[in-house]
Parts: structure tokens; sequence; C-alpha cells
């Protein structure tokens, strides 16, 4: 889908609720981080935390949060999409997956004695998260179309 | 395939409607018409007496368990 100036101005009223919200999360993960880092200037460090945390806090409640709810509104209501059930079969596919991918990535590391494979650290856990949902989600509905 | 055969493409050519626009009366998604009349996915409940609804007809002469 092309980003136009349409696409942004009807989208951005939907994520406005999770972009308003994250603010004062972000903030107490700035001063949280701060409390934990007196070494660095208070002020900075809440500021820096605060900015690198907002983004990640506002699409997490905008995707457990309020499109949970959107998402659970509508099974409810009985409009229970084709692309609703990709989602949780997309979902569930990509726990397995990346449980699986964790416990094979940690053995193959730690035989092989590769120090950027075991341990196994948050963004393993991310890239094989977000890939094999991205991944199981794409598939799904290109077999459907 | 699901298991369960239905015939909502056949009652939506009878009544010469498009897939999105049987999609609009049921308050569903083009997707969601195209994947129920492949057979890939079966609707909830309450979707299925959406369409039987619309069609005036009841749920089992839309959708039938494959043999």
């Amino acid at each position: 889908m092309t980003l136009t100036t349409s696409t942004i101005t009807t989208a951005l009223p939907k994520v406005l609720p999770a972009i308003a919200a994250s603010f004062p999360l972000a903030l107490a993960m700035g001063a949280l981080f701060a409390w934990r880092n007196p070494e660095h200037p208070t002020s900075v460090a809440v500021t820096v935390m605060a900015a690198c945390t907002w983004p990640i806090i506002a699409m997490g409640l905008q995707t457990l949060w309020f499109e949970r709810n959107a998402t659970n509104t509508a099974i409810e209501s009985g409009r229970a999409d084709v692309e609703t059930a990709w989602f949780h079969e997309a979902a569930a596919t990509a726990f397995w997956a990346t449980m699986g991918g964790l416990l094979f990535l940690d053995s193959f590391g730690s035989a092989l004695k590769l120090a950027w494979l075991s341990p196994v650290g948050l963004a393993h856990a991310m890239i094989l998260g977000i890939g094999s949902f991205g991944l199981s989600y794409l598939w799904l509905r290109r077999r459907d179309r | 395939m699901t298991g369960v055969e239905n015939r909502l493409a056949e009652l939506r050519a009878l009544r010469g409607l498009s897939q999105a626009a049987l999609a609009d009366v049921l308050g569903t998604s083009r997707q969601t018409i195209i994947s129920i009349e492949r057979g890939r996915f079966d609707p909830s409940l309450p979707l299925a007496f959406k369409i039987a609804r619309h069609f005036e007809t009841t749920i089992e002469e839309v959708f039938t368990p494959d043999p």
C-alpha cells in the first residue's frame, strides 16, 4: 500500500489513543532508567530513554491492547473475518517457531561456540517472533488468494 | 479445504451480487467471501446465520459437510 496523506489522516485517529497513553509510560521508563543509572544526568537519561521507548510502547499498546480490543469486539459481534483467522493462525505458528528456533539457535550456538548466537537474547527472540509471524501471515494470505 | 462444502458462490450468482457487494451487506471483508467460496475458511456461526438469512434460506441449504 502506498503511504499517502489520506492514508495517514485515516490511520492517525485510530492510533492516537495508543500514542497518548504511551507518553506517561515512556516517561516512567525514563525516570526508572535515570533512577537506576545515577551516573547519567537525570534530564538527559529521562529524555533519551523516554524517546527511545515511546514508539515501542505505543506499538505494544496498539497491538496488545487497542487492536486486541477491536479484534475481540469484531469476534463478539460475529464479524469474524478471514483476516482475523489468519492473524490467530500466524500468531500460533510464530509462538512455536520462536520457541523451537530459540532452542535450536542456543544449542547450535553453544555447540559451535558462537557468542553471537548463544546465549540467545531479546534480539533473537524479536527477530524470530516478528519474522515468523510476518512470514506466516503473508503465506496464509497468499494461499487464500 | 475445511471439510464443509457451500453453495455461496452459486447463491450469490443467482442474485447477481458481486463478492464486494455481498461482503458489504454481511459486514465482512471481500477476502472473507472469497475464502468461504473456495472452501478455505469456515465462517463463524453468527456469520453463517447472516448468510442464510440474507439468501432467505437455512444454514443447511448453504453449508453441507463433505461426504
